[in-house]
């Protein structure tokens, strides 16, 4: 993990600094520690006590729980400009899963202590973070409601979707999510099996509805997902009659 | 982070258009006239809050859903006119 000089600029994009000043953001980056992170290195792990606040500015992190039982679930990736680790300094002193970076990151991070002190001093800071965490809160609502009550098929639509609305990029055929993704973090973002996810995205792939490569998942009719999803109902067309697929 | 419309579309032409086109993406409708969601919640269309939207248009999510572009289009125009 090698230290870099801190830019200001590469704040900017930080949700959790929005609407703060250059001479503020100018303060909060000289507080701050900012380093080059290598592929697969182990950015803090789960039962550490939580002393540093994170934010990516480049790059991508997985962020996983390991359950008592010894199976991993993704708990979601953080993309540039995103926050992680923060919650668990305001909250129970302890990180609650690991986060691994998925390829050479830039990352910033703060003590608690001064992340406190920053807060205090720009409560801007402070209501930011609230937002944040109110929509991971709801993020993470949403997907208990997944988890309990709908069948894996739509929780593989919703784990794609979620993926697009953070990293979907619109391309000729389709919309591709803009990181290499492989059935098993598919698997591990679901609760599910590699197993079960290879089968439904088979299925789907044979439907033209994704086309995935060994690292690449392309969304090729993306109304369709969305229709599993949130299982809507089969519009009335006459060449739908011919498509495979149903419950 | 957000990675919404807002960073990395294009320009649109919706910013200066006073009726949407059928080549709009469908975020950029929604969020330009608002007036429009209820014609998309009368059509069942899940389009209001889905990730897709900023990724579709108009003329494409009408397909999906097997109805008519312009006679969609239509009703977005009466529903923004009746906004005022």
């Amino acid at each position: 993990m090698t230290p870099l000089s801190p830019d200001p600029a590469s704040l900017r994009g930080l949700r959790l600094f929005s609407g703060l000043d250059a001479a503020a953001l100018a303060e909060i980056v000289r507080s701050a520690q900012t380093r080059r992170i290598e592929k697969g290195t182990t950015i803090f792990s789960q039962g550490d006590r939580a002393a540093l606040c994170h934010a990516l500015i480049d790059g991508r992190v997985k962020i996983v729980q390991t359950g008592a039982d010894g199976q991993q679930l993704v708990v979601r990736y953080i993309g540039a400009g995103e926050m992680f680790g923060t919650a668990a300094v305001f909250s129970g002193g302890i990180y609650p899963a690991d986060a691994l970076a998925t390829v050479d990151c830039v990352g910033v991070h703060w003590t608690a202590a001064t992340m406190g002190e920053l807060m205090e001093r720009y409560p801007r800071i402070a209501l930011n973070a609230l937002d944040i965490v109110g929509r991971r809160l709801q993020e993470v609502q949403t997907r208990l409601r997944e988890l309990s009550t709908e069948r894996v098929e739509r929780r593989v639509a919703h784990a794609l979707l979620r993926l697009v609305r953070q990293a979907g990029r619109r391309v000729g055929n389709g919309v591709e999510i803009d990181f290499p993704l492989s059935r098993q973090d598919i698997a591990e973002m679901t609760g599910t099996t590699l197993h079960t996810v290879s089968r439904i995205l088979s299925g789907w792939e044979g439907q033209g509805i994704v086309e995935g490569g060994r690292q690449q998942v392309t969304i090729r009719q993306p109304h369709a997902l969305v229709a599993i999803a949130e299982d809507l109902p089969k519009p009335e067309k006459p060449d739908d009659a011919s498509k495979p697929g149903g419950k | 982070m957000c990675y919404g419309a807002g960073m990395i579309a294009p320009p649109s032409h919706c910013a200066t258009a006073a009726l949407p086109s059928s080549s709009d993406l469908v975020e950029d409708v929604l969020e330009r006239w608002p007036s429009t969601i209820p014609v998309f919640l009368k059509h069942r269309m899940a389009c209001p809050g889905c990730p897709m939207a900023r990724f579709q248009t108009i003329a494409e999510v009408a397909d999906d859903y097997g109805l008519d572009t312009d006679a969609l289009l239509d009703e977005f125009a009466r529903a923004i006119a009746a906004e005022g």
